[in-house]
């Protein structure tokens, strides 16, 4: 569904991601996890055309969106649920889920449902400023709003990130749903041995190459998972 | 100093100038949120929709109405597309002093224009008529400022409910907040700022009707001192948001009219002295602007 051919990001002269090659296959959730400033977020801002790729190729479902615009692609069928959030705080929370329909590609009835669904404190609130929510529900919001444009990808930067641990199971509880509902995931994380259990396959990213591939069954195999971040 | 007593002739001429300012106020504030862009050029796309008004002054009104906002908007749209669209990642300073250069631009070519008759200034007469006076309870009131005030709350109140209702409007303000995560959800960029640049359009027409009515001798220097208040009235009203710039530009032409009107006529030399000694003090007193609250750098700006 996903594919990322030899992408090569640079700031300035200096490489942030070196010759990253994965995929993410069709209703797949995959991790990319690994060390900060490994090349997470920029390989996520480089599909999202955010930043420009040097070298190498991304490509949706088989056809290639280098070099689009963010609005391109997030039409294309791409929704980022960025680090921080980024939620609209003083408009209300369901104005930021309309936004979200602005990359929607068909007419369903009630488009918001799946957000409302997947998370009823944001039906309860619909009314409620956005700002005025909780840093948890402002992390629901911020998935509702990326769901409900019905992406073929969804991607996740740091989910977790400052979040109570009840909250981070909330997280990945509806993660685990999402993926259910046959959404293809794509979930970069700081909380490792979480993201590996989680996901079929997760890529370890460091100085900007992929270091190795873990698979669940690594999860519980202490040894190999502080290999993956220190070797 | 002797200041006479503020009648309700004043007031209403006051009233009348505050929504003229206001309006442009709104063109120039919804620019700026969703390009960071304050354009100084805003009175020359005034300025032209003016001479276009006296270069149509033998057409009928409507006429020479539908060519004012024609011109005005077209040319809106191309200082958008041939100088603001390059510049979007240009550092605000770098947008400002080009509109400076735009507004230099403009004059220079209305002066050619203008000139060519052997005088410097156009008569617009087409749209005089709304220069009559209506009189009610005593106290004259030119249509004009009917039309102005009238003008003003129907733009703003369509406004409001393009804004707050449709989706480009929702859009339009998330793109006012935080333009890339806007982007990111699939908001079209050019799309929202053409509108923003539409509307501006079109309420400069607006204004270089009213102001014609007013002003009815156009010369290439039209509208550049109201511009400058009404930027002035902006920032007073706080610029990061819509609604706190358009009450800031609504404030200064109703305070200039004030004062205006309160001064002995042959003190209105001082009337800008007296304008500006208020901004400062309101400045002084408010830096983040009048009408805003606390934190201004993080919050909605349509």
């Amino acid at each position: 569904m996903l594919e990322l051919d030899g992408l090569e990001v640079l700031y300035g002269s200096v490489p942030a991601v070196r010759g990253l090659t994965l995929d993410v296959g069709r209703g797949e959730l995959v991790g990319l996890i690994g060390p900060n400033g490994a090349g997470k977020s920029t390989t996520l801002h480089a599909i999202m055309g955010v930043v420009p790729v040097a070298t190498g190729d991304v490509r949706l479902g088989g056809r290639s969106i280098r070099g689009r615009s963010s609005e391109s692609i997030a039409r294309a069928g791409i929704s980022l649920v960025p680090e921080g959030r980024r939620i609209f705080g003083e408009l209300s929370v369901e104005e930021n889920l309309r936004l979200g329909l602005a990359a929607r590609r068909t007419n369903g009835s009630e488009p918001l449902a799946i957000a409302y669904d997947l998370f009823p404190v944001l039906a309860e609130f619909r009314g409620r400023q956005a700002g005025a929510l909780s840093g948890g529900q402002q992390q629901q919001l911020a998935i509702g709003r990326a769901l409900v444009a019905a992406p073929d990808v969804l991607m996740l930067d740091e989910p977790s990130l400052g979040l109570a641990p009840t909250m981070v199971d909330a997280v990945f509880a509806a993660l685990t749903e999402i993926r259910d509902r046959g959404v293809t995931i794509l979930l970069v994380e700081q909380r490792a041995q979480r993201t590996v259990a989680l996901a079929s396959r997760t890529y370890v990213l460091a100085n900007g190459e992929l270091r190795m591939t873990l698979t669940p069954a690594d999860a519980g195999d202490t040894e190999k998972m502080i290999q993956a971040y220190l070797a | 100093m002797i200041v006479s007593a503020v009648d309700a002739q004043t007031l209403v001429d006051a009233v009348g100038l505050g929504a003229v300012y206001a309006l442009m106020a709104v063109g120039i504030g919804l620019v700026f949120g969703v390009l960071r862009l304050v354009n100084f050029a805003y009175g020359q796309l005034i300025m032209a929709g003016a001479y276009t008004l006296a270069f149509t002054s033998g057409w009928p009104v409507a006429g020479s109405v539908l060519a004012c906002f024609a011109v005005v908007v077209a040319l809106s749209f191309a200082m958008e597309g041939l100088v603001f669209r390059p510049l979007r990642t240009q550092s605000p300073a770098v947008m400002l002093v080009t509109t400076f250069a735009i507004a230099f631009l403009l004059q220079a070519v209305a002066l050619i224009l203008d000139v060519r008759d052997g005088t410097i200034g156009e008569p617009a007469v087409s749209v005089a008529s709304l220069n009559q006076v209506v009189t009610v309870w005593g106290v004259d009131i030119r249509k004009v400022t009917i039309l102005a005030v009238a003008v003003a709350i129907v733009a703003l109140g369509l406004l409001a409910l393009l804004l707050g209702k449709t989706t480009i409007g929702l859009q339009m303000r998330a793109a006012s907040t935080d333009f890339r995560t806007a982007r990111l959800l699939g908001v079209k960029a050019d799309r929202v700022i053409g509108v923003a640049v539409l509307l501006s359009g079109l309420l400069a027409a607006a204004v270089a009707v009213i102001l014609t009515v007013q002003l009815p001798l156009v010369s290439p220097d039209f509208a550049l001192k109201e511009t400058i208040v009404v930027l002035v009235g902006v920032v007073v009203g706080g610029i990061d948001r819509l609604w706190t710039a358009t009450l800031g530009g609504f404030a200064i032409g109703f305070a200039t009219g004030v004062i205006n009107g309160a001064l002995p006529t042959d003190k209105t030399v001082f009337l800008p002295s007296v304008v500006f000694a208020l901004v400062i003090l309101v400045l002084l007193v408010r830096p983040a602007g009048l009408f805003a609250r606390g934190r201004s750098a993080l919050v909605e700006r349509v």
